[in-house]
C-alpha cells in the first residue's frame, strides 16, 4: 500500500482495499482505550478545577471604588494632576522661564542693556518683553523730520 | 467488522457537534455566568481526558493536563473567536499541553488519587490489565517511539470521530500533511511491530 492508496483509504475506508497489515494497526490504534477513571473521579475533578480557578485568582472580580485608593490609582491621578497645573502654565508663559545667563544671552543679540536688569518675575507677559527688544514707534528716531533724517545720513556716511 | 466501525465513524462526522449550545454557554460565560463554564467542563471533559491519556498513557498525568487544559480555557475564552468548534480548540490546547509534557519528560505532582485506586474503578477484577496481550503493548512501546508531529497526528486521527480536516484544524497544517504524517506513522509502526516479532 503506497501513499496515495493510503490516502485514497483514509478518504474512503469502505470502498477502497489496502494494506491488510497497515489497516489493521489503525484499528488497533482506534480500539486502543483509556481508563474510565469513575463518577467519583469526574465530581472530584470539577471540585479541584473550581478550587484552581479560585487559588489562582482567575475569577473576574467587579472593581469597587476603594480598589482605586492603591500605589498605583494614586500616581494616575497625581500625575494627571501634575499635568493639568503645570503644563499650561509652562506653556502660556514660557519666557518667565528664563534665568539670568539667558537673558544675558538676549541683551548681546539684541543690545538691549536693560534686559539682563529686568527680573524675569517682572515681566509678565509676552508683550512686555517685545516692548523692550523692539523699538518704539513713539521713541525720537521714528519723530525725525527730513532735514534731520538727511543729517544723520550724511554723518553716517561720513564715517 | 472494521467496516461496521467505519460506517458508524463516518455516520457520526456527518452530526455537527452543537456550536450553538456552545456559543450560548460562552456568551453566558463570558457575561459573568460562572455555572455555563461548568456546563462545558461537564461536556468536554471526558474527551480531554481521552486524549491527554492517549499521549501519556498515564492516569496522573491525564489528569493534571485535562485540568490545566480547562484553565487554560477559562482564561483564554474570552478570545475564543469560534473560527473552529469548542471541541477543536479544546483539543489543540491538550494536545498541545500534552506534546510540551511529553517533550519535558516533567512528571505530574498534582493527581486526582492514587491510580490504582481508578484502575480498579474502571476494571474491578483487573481481567483487562491482564487480557492487555503483548502485542497491544508491542504497539504501545511503538507508538512511544514516533516522532512527536506523527504521534500527534495519529493519537488525534485514530480518537473518537476525528476527520483529517479537523486533525488538521488542531495541529494547524494542511490535510496533505496529516495524511503523510498518518502514513509514516503508520508505516513505522508496521516495521517496529515487525522486527518485535521476529527479533
Amino acid at each position: 500500500m503506497d501513499k496515495h492508496q493510503f490516502e485514497a483509504w483514509l478518504e474512503n475506508p469502505t470502498e477502497t482495499d489496502g494494506d491488510p497489515e497497515l489497516l489493521a494497526i489503525m484499528n488497533q490504534l482506534e480500539d486502543l482505550d483509556h481508563p474510565d477513571p469513575g463518577v467519583a473521579y469526574w465530581n472530584h475533578f470539577q471540585a479541584r478545577l473550581q478550587q484552581k480557578i479560585e487559588t489562582r485568582g482567575l475569577k473576574p472580580t467587579r472593581r469597587h471604588w476603594r480598589s482605586w485608593l492603591t500605589w498605583g490609582g494614586f500616581s494616575l491621578v497625581t500625575a494627571a494632576l501634575v499635568f493639568l497645573v503645570w503644563m499650561p502654565r509652562s506653556s502660556a508663559d514660557p519666557l518667565t522661564q528664563l534665568d539670568t545667563e539667558a537673558l544675558q544671552f538676549l541683551e548681546s543679540i539684541y543690545g538691549q542693556p536693560e534686559l539682563s536688569q529686568a527680573p524675569a518675575t517682572d515681566l509678565e507677559d509676552y508683550e512686555s518683553w517685545l516692548e523692550l527688544l523692539e523699538p518704539d514707534p513713539s521713541q525720537d528716531l521714528y519723530n525725525l523730520d527730513s532735514e534731520e533724517t538727511q543729517l544723520l545720513l550724511d554723518a553716517y556716511q561720513e564715517g | 467488522m472494521a467496516v461496521d466501525k467505519h460506517q458508524v465513524m463516518a455516520a457520526s462526522t456527518m452530526v455537527e457537534p452543537d456550536v450553538g449550545e456552545d456559543q450560548t454557554h460562552i456568551s453566558a460565560f463570558l457575561a459573568g455566568d460562572e455555572a455555563a463554564f461548568n456546563q462545558l467542563v461537564l461536556k468536554y471533559r471526558k474527551p480531554v481526558y481521552a486524549v491527554a491519556y492517549r499521549f501519556t498513557q498515564n492516569h496522573e498525568e491525564a489528569d493534571d493536563l485535562a485540568q490545566e487544559t480547562f484553565l487554560r480555557a477559562y482564561q483564554s475564552l474570552v478570545h475564543f473567536r469560534g473560527d473552529s468548534s469548542l471541541k477543536t480548540w479544546l483539543l489543540r490546547i491538550v494536545s498541545n499541553l500534552s506534546l510540551n509534557h511529553l517533550k519535558s519528560g516533567r512528571i505530574s505532582k498534582d493527581s486526582g488519587g492514587e491510580p490504582e485506586e481508578h484502575a480498579l474503578a474502571a476494571d474491578p477484577t483487573g481481567l483487562n490489565q491482564i487480557l492487555e496481550d503483548e502485542e497491544r503493548l508491542a504497539l504501545r512501546k511503538a507508538i512511544a517511539k514516533l516522532p512527536p508531529k506523527q504521534k500527534e497526528t495519529l493519537m488525534l486521527k485514530t480518537f473518537q470521530d476525528l476527520t483529517c480536516e479537523q486533525v488538521a484544524e488542531i495541529m494547524q497544517c494542511s490535510i496533505g500533511t496529516v495524511k503523510a504524517n498518518l502514513f509514516n506513522a503508520v508505516q513505522k509502526l508496521k516495521n517496529m511491530l515487525g522486527e518485535a516479532r521476529h527479533g
